[in-house]
């Protein structure tokens, strides 16, 4: 069954595109794994810094997996596009706009958001904000049309990613030595736990309520 | 809400903590928030208030914290948080996690799933103000050139509390046996600090863990007798009342920081703690078997033979009260049972809710039998265990309405006039 998404986008693969054969099957082996691994929150993450890694490279694979792929492939594929920021993938985004699964749709939306300034008269949007029956879609939707640094915003994240180690993920263990972070207020200044040491302790509290 | 965090905020100065509110959105949602706090209440503008209504103005020029993003969610990832909250895609999510780090970059404390009070500074200055005790306790030990071996035996209790200090800085396992007999000492601070060292040294303290449940015991005992003093207690003046109050407090509350210390080591240990926890679920004594089926919860890892246990626990053990702390432990542990099935029926009203309770967030709700019976308690004598089942079975529709329908098509006649009545009575009470 974890398999049949892979099978189905090796499938998808005879069909020409830019990508080479090591890359395509990199990329499909990031979906394959966060598939067999019940989508979980370390599999999503080791899938985008791979994916990110791989660059433009992977999005011949991304738009066959957010066209083909199960609900949850298709919001990771969507995801990863997001980060990318490659424009050949609007045209995907967009058909994604009228994806039957709500989170499928909400995350189209943001991404073309991240790519760059909406038209809020264009139809597509227009019927997500003001018909869309699931309100998250209607939230997604409202947030995309008031963005105001999408691409800016890609790049840093899929900066981020890239250069992200993966064995520093789930590393904070009691008592050793806190992984360092890097956290950043809306003016653009950068918090690191490295700045503080030796002088004030610190206390994270990671908020639950998306506004 | 400002002013409060703001009192907050001004101790935590004080003690020169930094505290950081990771918002779980993207940048340019908190540069929105932050124009339109500044803009002042207001007036629904733009299509995005409709679902903001104002949540913006707490980011406001008083808000005494920086309320950072985390591109990538990259810090999330490095402390395990699950992040994808605000894409909602469904995925677990184990905000709002707290951690404190210590000035030495040392991580002290991680709290998931926190559900009630937003930095909660009582909790980190107390955390704080033990690390500082048991570095200025060691450091004294250390000045006066004692031997720690001998320090654990010292008449001084600076000394001993110093000797348990010391080993929590420096877990070294053979000293367990000298922090065990520490857990019997007559200080509770000494109590707590070889409880907090215990659990320094972690499983390699294995030995240690019926010492760890007796002082747990102990303390439990203890609050029992003063609580019962008190209320035999005749009526003097009300100042001497407020008097032995307020000694009974100061003493009550250190004995729970005592049962705290000892219950997080037992969890340090491990699975290595469950089989002595597995022997006090037998126990004769219900208040043992209580305490066991409680802590029984924290062990989500390696403890195979925990759920079983609980389940024996759940329909066999004479006291109610047990019974209700197995069931809220397998809750807990996310382990449905066919125990929590015949709970359903049990005698005691709580422990028919925690049950009910048990089998909805335990996935027993796309079980036909658990159910079956969850339609049938919809008829219980109790209106709160009525309520309780009904909200089991329409908060989980889509398992319970599935797992109906699927025995409407039964070879069985009676199986299928059973699903027919239950699908009744699930849509019944849920249109109630």
């Amino acid at each position: 069954m974890k398999n049949i998404v892979l099978v189905t986008l090796l499938a998808a693969g005879q069909a020409p595109d830019a990508s080479s054969a090591p890359d395509r099957s990199a990329a499909l082996e990031a979906l394959a794994r966060f598939e067999a691994r019940d989508h979980d929150w370390k599999a999503r993450m080791e899938a985008m810094v791979g994916l990110a890694r791989r660059g433009e490279s992977a999005v011949p694979v991304l738009i066959e997996a957010a066209r083909k792929g199960s609900p949850e492939v298709r919001v990771l594929a969507i995801q990863a596009l997001e980060v990318l920021g490659d424009p050949h993938a609007r045209a995907t985004l967009l058909e994604a706009l009228s994806d039957e699964t709500p989170t499928v749709r909400a995350a189209a939306v943001r991404a073309l958001g991240a790519l760059g300034p909406i038209d809020p008269a264009a139809e597509p949007f227009r019927h997500l904000l003001e018909k869309d029956p699931e309100r998250t879609v209607r939230h997604a939707a409202a947030w995309a049309l008031e963005r105001d640094d999408g691409s800016s915003a890609a790049a840093a994240r899929r900066e981020a990613l890239r250069s992200y180690e993966l064995s520093r993920m789930d590393s904070a263990r009691l008592h050793e030595p806190a992984p360092d972070f890097s956290l950043l207020e809306p003016s653009g200044k950068v918090h690191r736990l490295a700045d503080l040491r030796g002088k004030k302790a610190v206390v994270l509290e990671f908020y639950n309520e998306p506004l | 809400m400002i002013a409060q965090l703001r009192e907050k905020a001004k101790e935590l100065e004080r003690r020169e903590v930094q505290v950081f509110i990771v918002e779980p959105n993207d940048s340019y949602r908190l540069r929105y928030l932050e124009r339109r706090a500044g803009e002042g209440t207001g007036r629904l503008q733009r299509p995005i208030d409709e679902y903001t209504q104002g949540a913006g103005l707490w980011l406001g020029g008083d808000f005494p914290w920086p309320v950072v993003t985390d591109p990538g969610s990259l810090a999330g990832a490095s402390y395990g948080v699950a992040f994808q909250s605000s894409l909602d895609s469904g995925e677990p999510c184990s905000r709002p996690d707290t951690f404190v780090i210590d000035r030495d970059g040392i991580l002290r404390l991680v709290h998931r799933y926190r559900s009630t009070d937003f930095v909660a500074v009582d909790e980190i200055t107390q955390l704080l103000d033990d690390l500082d005790e048991k570095r200025r306790l060691a450091g004294g030990l250390s000045k006066t050139g004692t031997d720690l071996a001998l320090a654990f035996g010292d008449p001084d209790v600076e000394l001993r509390a110093g000797a348990a200090a010391a080993v929590y800085w420096n877990p070294t396992e053979a000293f367990v046996p000298a922090l065990e007999k520490g857990l019997g000492d007559a200080s509770p601070r000494v109590r707590r600090l070889s409880a907090e060292a215990l659990g320094r040294i972690g499983p390699a303290a294995r030995a240690a863990a019926p010492a760890l449940l007796g002082a747990i015991l102990e303390i439990d005992r203890e609050t029992r007798s003063r609580c019962d003093r008190a209320l035999r207690a005749p009526r003097p003046a009300i100042q001497a009342v407020h008097l032995a109050l307020a000694e009974e407090l100061r003493v009550l509350a250190e004995g729970f920081r005592v049962r705290g210390a000892a219950t997080e080591a037992l969890v340090a240990l491990g699975s290595d703690a469950v089989p002595c926890l597995l022997a006090a679920l037998e126990d004769r004594r219900a208040e043992v078997r209580l305490i066991a089926a409680e802590i029984l919860a924290r062990f989500t890892a390696g403890g195979e033979s925990v759920a079983p246990a609980l389940a024996r626990s759940v329909t066999s053990d004479p006291e109610a009260v047990v019974r209700e702390a197995s069931i809220r432990s397998l809750d807990a542990l996310g382990r449905h049972d066919r125990a929590l099935v015949t709970a359903l029926r049990d005698p005691d009203a709580h422990v028919r809710i925690a049950a009910t309770v048990a089998i909805e967030r335990t996935g027993g709700c796309s079980e036909w039998e658990a159910v079956v019976a969850l339609v049938d308690t919809l008829g219980d004598m109790d209106s709160r265990v009525r309520k309780a089942a009904c909200y089991a079975l329409t908060h989980r529709s889509d398992e319970s309405i599935p797992t109906v329908s699927a025995r409407l098509e039964d070879p069985d006649p009676e199986v299928r006039a059973r699903a027919a009545r239950a699908l009744e009575r699930i849509e019944a009470c849920g249109a109630d």
